[in-house]
């Protein structure tokens, strides 16, 4: 499998499909065990926290990959990521770009970058135009 | 000058040292205007807005580049912005994710994926553990 052909699988797999076991299918535990991940990468324990907690506020969860490169064991995508409010069924829209590096088809580093803010201001998490908000000094809390 | 150099130099020029008129000389306002990228003329006037918004509340800003891939016409980084922040010059560090295409050494599209949320936190617009906080289901306001 390529770089994008594990991310595309990774997507559907846990995030459409809400397979949380597969978490662990495409993560290579040993090397994160042994420190092959900086600081910046997310962890095993992130996704197994997150994953779930994402998929309780929203339904029907869809990822295109819209652009993707590949450079040896690096992989990148710019995926959208379409959804719905679980609250009251409205469409959401995110966006991210994510590089993995993988090694004998398993992920042992990802980068990941989602739009998140404005993903919790869709769903009235945060105010609307929280960037402008926090940027002219405003304190949220 | 290949697609990757201009998002370096991009980098350097715009945000290092805070050359503001450089904004125009790396887009292609032209692409904008015929509409070659939907938005893309708005999202220059936002950068216009938005650059010396973040430069406020920032000192020493120094962008590294930890990952970088191209092909043809499209270029990707993963960055990490180094700075002082501003109200007392304490280190801090926001992470991203930024991809464009160019023409003719132009960039007529770019995708900004940088953790917001992360920086709000490091000037305290917003609360430490924001998205902990959102996706347990408090409302910031």
């Amino acid at each position: 499998m390529t770089g994008v052909e594990i991310l595309q699988a990774w997507y559907e797999r846990v995030w459409e499909q809400a397979d949380l076991n597969a978490v662990a299918e495409y993560f290579d535990i040993n090397a994160m065990a042994n420190g092959l991940m900086s600081d910046l990468a997310a962890e095993l324990e992130d996704f197994q926290t997150i994953v779930p907690a994402v998929l309780r506020l929203v339904r029907n969860v869809k990822i295109n990959i819209t652009h993707s490169m590949e450079d040896g064991d690096k992989a990148w995508a710019l995926v959208e990521i379409h959804a719905q409010n679980a609250e009251n069924m409205a469409q959401v829209v995110c966006s991210g770009q994510v590089m993995i590096k993988t090694k004998d088809n398993k992920i042992i580093e990802a980068y990941n970058h989602f739009d998140f803010l404005g993903f919790f201001e869709q769903l009235g998490f945060l105010p609307p135009n929280t960037i402008a908000l926090c940027l002219s000094g405003e304190k949220l809390s | 000058m290949t697609s990757l150099k201009v998002l370096k130099s991009y980098l350097t020029q715009v945000w290092e040292n805070q050359n503001l008129t450089a904004i125009d000389v790396y887009f292609d306002k032209q692409s904008a205007t015929t509409g070659i990228t939907s938005d893309f003329e708005a999202q220059i006037q936002d950068f216009h807005a938005l650059v010396p918004a973040f430069l406020h509340f920032q000192r020493n800003l120094k962008v590294e580049i930890i990952h970088a891939m191209e092909q043809g016409n499209q270029a990707w980084a993963l960055v990490a912005v180094k700075s002082c922040r501003a109200s007392d010059m304490h280190p801090i560090e926001t992470t991203g994710q930024i991809r464009i295409e160019t023409q003719n050494g132009k960039i007529i599209r770019m995708d900004n994926h940088v953790d917001m949320i992360g920086f709000f936190e490091k000037i305290d617009a917003l609360p430490p553990n924001t998205v902990a906080l959102c996706l347990s289901g408090e409302i910031l306001s």
